[in-house]
C-alpha cells in the first residue's frame, strides 16, 4: 500500500468500517511509514477533540429555560388584549381620569381645611388684676 | 405524535407541546452549535436562540422537508452568524473569549482531569490548534464537516440541509480534510519551533 491509498482509507479506518484485509494493510503501512504515522497521530487527536466536544451535554435546564422564555413572550403578546388599560386608545382616558380624581381630591381636602383660630391669651397686666378690688355692682345698685 | 402532528397542535395554540419537539431535537441542535463555537455556554445560548426562532417562524414551515432538516438550517445559519459576529469583535473581547474558552476546555475534557499539569497543557495546546484549524475552514467546508463529524449525518442528509447534491458534499468534505491536514501540519511545525 502506498501513502495516498493509506490516507484515502484513514477515515474509514477511524470509523471502523474498513474491511479486515484493508485494515491489516493500513496497519502495516502505518508501522512502516513515518509520515503517514504522524498524519494518523495528528488526525487521531482531531477525532479525539471532536468526539470530546460532541459528547458534551447541554445544560439540563435548557429546555425549561427555553419554554419559560416562550411562555413569557406569549404572555406579553396577549397582554394588551386582556388589559383594557394597556390598550393605546384607553391610555389617554386613564390619564385624564387619574388627573380628574387628583384634582377632585385636592379640592375636597382644601375645603376640609379650616384655618386655626388663635385665641389670644390675656396679657400679663390683666392677669394681675385683682377682681376683689373692683367696685362691686351692688354699690351702683344701692345708688 | 410525529413532528408534523406536534407542529399542527402548537400552531393551534398548544404551546406546551413545543417541549416535546424541543426535547426530541435539542441534543442534535446543541451538537451542531458546539461544532461551530467550541464552547458549552455559547452553544447553550445558540440552541436557545435556534428554538426561539424556530417557534417564531413555525408557521412558515411548509413541510417540504423534514422538520429536523429545517431546524438544522436555522442552527447552521445562527451559528455562522455568531461566528461572523465574534470575528468582528474587538481585541479585548477576543481576549475575553479566549479565557472563557480555556475554562470550557477544562470542563470538556474529563480525561484531562486525570492528566498531570504538563500533559494537560499539551492537551489544551493541541485543542487550541485544532479548533483554530477548524475555524479557519471556508464556511461551506466547515458546515459539511460539522454536520458530518458532530451530527453523524450522511452525505445525503447534509446535501438536504445545504440544498446541494451528494457529490458536492463529498467534494466539500474531501477538501475540508485536505485543508485541515495542511493547516494542522503548519500549526504543528510552528508549535514545535516555539
Amino acid at each position: 500500500m502506498n501513502c495516498s491509498t493509506c490516507q484515502k482509507h484513514l477515515d474509514a479506518y477511524f470509523d471502523g468500517t474498513l474491511s479486515v484485509d484493508l485494515k491489516i494493510q493500513v496497519d502495516d503501512h502505518l508501522a512502516a511509514c513515518k509520515a503517514c504515522a504522524e498524519l494518523y497521530a495528528r488526525w487521531s487527536v482531531v477525532e479525539q477533540v471532536m468526539n470530546e466536544e460532541k459528547s458534551t451535554s447541554s445544560n439540563p435546564f435548557l429546555a425549561t429555560r427555553i419554554m419559560s422564555q416562550l411562555e413569557e413572550m406569549q404572555a406579553k403578546k396577549y397582554a394588551p388584549a386582556h388589559s383594557i388599560a394597556k390598550r393605546p386608545v384607553f391610555r389617554p382616558v386613564t390619564v385624564v381620569f387619574i388627573v380628574g380624581v387628583a384634582i377632585s381630591l385636592g379640592v375636597l381636602l382644601g375645603n376640609l381645611y379650616r384655618p386655626l383660630q388663635v385665641r389670644h391669651a390675656p396679657s400679663t397686666e390683666l392677669l394681675y388684676l385683682d377682681d376683689a378690688t373692683i367696685e362691686p355692682i351692688a354699690f351702683y345698685d344701692a345708688k | 405524535m410525529t413532528d408534523s402532528e406536534l407542529i399542527q397542535e402548537i400552531l393551534s395554540g398548544n404551546l406546551a407541546l413545543f417541549r416535546q419537539l424541543l426535547e426530541r431535537h435539542q441534543a442534535q441542535v446543541f451538537r451542531t452549535c458546539i461544532g461551530f463555537v467550541h464552547s458549552k455556554e455559547d452553544a447553550d445560548d445558540l440552541t436557545q436562540e435556534v428554538f426561539i426562532q424556530a417557534y417564531q417562524s413555525l408557521a412558515s414551515f411548509k413541510g417540504d422537508s423534514e422538520f429536523s432538516t429545517w431546524l438544522y438550517r436555522i442552527a447552521v445559519n445562527r451559528s455562522l452568524n455568531h461566528v461572523r459576529e465574534r470575528q468582528k469583535k474587538s481585541i479585548f473581547d477576543r481576549l475575553d473569549s479566549f479565557f472563557t474558552r480555556e475554562k470550557d476546555v477544562q470542563f470538556f475534557s474529563d480525561s484531562a482531569m486525570e492528566e498531570n499539569p504538563e500533559q494537560q497543557f499539551i492537551h489544551n495546546e493541541e485543542r487550541e490548534m485544532i479548533t483554530k484549524a477548524l475555524d479557519k475552514l471556508p464556511e461551506k467546508q466547515r458546515v459539511a464537516m460539522v454536520l458530518s463529524k458532530y451530527d453523524d449525518m450522511s452525505q445525503r442528509e447534509i446535501a438536504n440541509v445545504l440544498n446541494t447534491t451528494e457529490g458536492a458534499v463529498e467534494a466539500l468534505l474531501q477538501r475540508a480534510k485536505i485543508t485541515l491536514r495542511k493547516d494542522l501540519a503548519q500549526l504543528y511545525h510552528r508549535y514545535k519551533r516555539q
